[in-house]
């Protein structure tokens, strides 16, 4: 019950972020996907069947807010959060230069799996942003490992 | 449950999820541009958070403009006022216009009736994987939103219409630059009719089906709605031809540069009424 919570709250701070720089800068919202930043986080702390859960809710959740086929963002991201969580348990991955690159190839994995679903279904190609949608792996990459750091150490020293 | 028992589920609660996403595209095939229950019930829950946010961010920026930007209100005051005088003598010779064509009653019933059918709205979010497809605003069923409606931006210039999903409070927008969207237009000097249509990549538009034998269409030729296609009222300025060429098809290569700013998207106004009762 408690991680079903923790999931749901990083969803809805997710969602939260991905509102208030949508309103703040648009290109910067371009360049940042929160939802997979939560997606994966969530699949790196609380394992894959919850990464699982929560991409496909993150996942639904951009498809209700953008035109187009509905699903198509819910698919890479389940699977996303699925691997994450997966992955993360058969190879060490908190060592932070670890954390950092596998991150990165889970938010790059992602982020082509959609382009390569959307390429698919919409005949006029995918919407690159000017090409700041290739930022995002490597800021969600930073920040995720920043933020997976973090959240261990505060989860450490309350054990303590 | 024995732990290699509940390893062993994983992946079929996962195949589980990915086929019922699965299920979920295949059912828009036959839906069309239409939204599902599901799409919609998400959209219901999750649309107010959105609204809220942009709620908190108009009351940090008003408390901003009322108490610590003062000077700048006072700037602002006073152009307002200036622009408000201004459109008021505007106003004034064009109706002294349509008078000389139309009955006072009956004008002033029209006017009305303009008057009544713009709802004005606020834009609280954006497409959340291309913001040239669809935005959204804090207006819903509620306050008489429904599909299918034009919007404009708050010069007049044609913004798109509202399309499912429509909660109580909050509706999306589906922009004119998107490449789903089909507008039907008008050249306003060489009445060239063709359909508006977005790329949905840069905030372009193309013109369609203006053939390629056509002579009358010039580059720089404003285009306006021309109702043909019973949503958009005729005369609502939509954007200006970039570029004319030919790809060797039966129709011209018409680039469109529309009037809509996306940096200055904040408010939008609702035309409830439809083309045929209000011109």
């Amino acid at each position: 019950m408690r991680d079903a919570m923790d999931a749901a709250a990083g969803i809805l701070a997710a969602f939260i972020f991905y509102t208030v720089f949508r309103k703040i800068s648009v290109s910067l919202s371009e360049s940042l996907n929160f939802f997979t930043l939560a997606v994966i986080l969530i699949g790196l702390l609380k394992g894959e069947m919850a990464g699982a859960f929560a991409g496909m809710a993150c996942g639904l959740i951009v498809d209700s807010f953008s035109l187009g086929v509905f699903g198509i963002a819910g698919l890479a991201n389940t699977l996303t959060g699925y691997l994450s969580g997966a992955i993360s348990k058969k190879v060490n991955v908190i060592p932070f230069a670890r954390n950092l690159a596998f991150i990165g190839i889970m938010a790059s994995f992602e982020l082509a799996l959609w382009m390569g679903m959307s390429a698919l279904i919409f005949t006029e190609g995918v919407h690159f942003g000017k090409g700041l949608i290739l930022l995002q792996p490597v800021l969600i990459a930073v920040i995720g490992s920043g933020l997976f750091l973090g959240i261990r150490k505060y989860k450490a020293q309350h054990e303590k | 449950m024995p732990q290699i028992q509940r390893e062993r589920r994983k992946p079929l609660v996962l195949a589980g999820l990915l086929v019922f996403q699965l299920i979920l595209i295949s059912l828009q095939v036959p839906r069309g541009e239409d939204s599902s229950y599901f799409e919609r019930g998400i959209f219901f829950i999750f649309s107010p958070v959105q609204r809220g946010i942009h709620s908190l961010f108009e009351k940090m920026g008003s408390v901003w403009r009322r108490y610590v930007d003062l000077r700048n209100v006072e700037k602002q005051n006073r152009e307002m006022k200036d622009e408000l005088f201004r459109l008021r003598q505007e106003n004034l010779q064009l109706r002294n216009g349509l008078e000389k064509s139309m009955a006072k009653q009956a004008l002033a019933r029209t006017l009305a009736d303009v008057r009544a059918s713009f709802l004005f709205a606020s834009v609280i979010g954006a497409d959340a994987s291309n913001l040239y497809k669809s935005i959204i605003i804090d207006k819903g069923t509620r306050d008489g939103v429904s599909n299918g409606l034009a919007v404009v931006d708050k010069y007049g210039n044609l913004v798109g219409r509202t399309i499912n999903p429509v909660s109580l409070g909050e509706t999306t927008v589906q922009l004119l630059t998107d490449d789903n969207s089909g507008i039907s237009v008008y050249s306003k000097d060489h009445r060239v009719v063709g359909v508006l249509a977005g790329d949905g990549k840069s905030g372009a538009c193309w013109l369609k089906y203006v053939q390629s034998t056509n002579p009358d269409l010039a580059v720089g030729e404003e285009l306006v709605t021309s109702s043909l296609d019973r949503i958009f009222p005729a005369g609502i300025r939509a954007g200006r031809v970039v570029s004319i060429g030919t790809d060797g098809s039966l129709f011209k290569r018409i680039s469109v540069r529309p009037f809509l700013d996306f940096g200055d998207l904040n408010f939008v106004a609702v035309l409830t009424q439809r083309p045929d009762t209000l011109f």
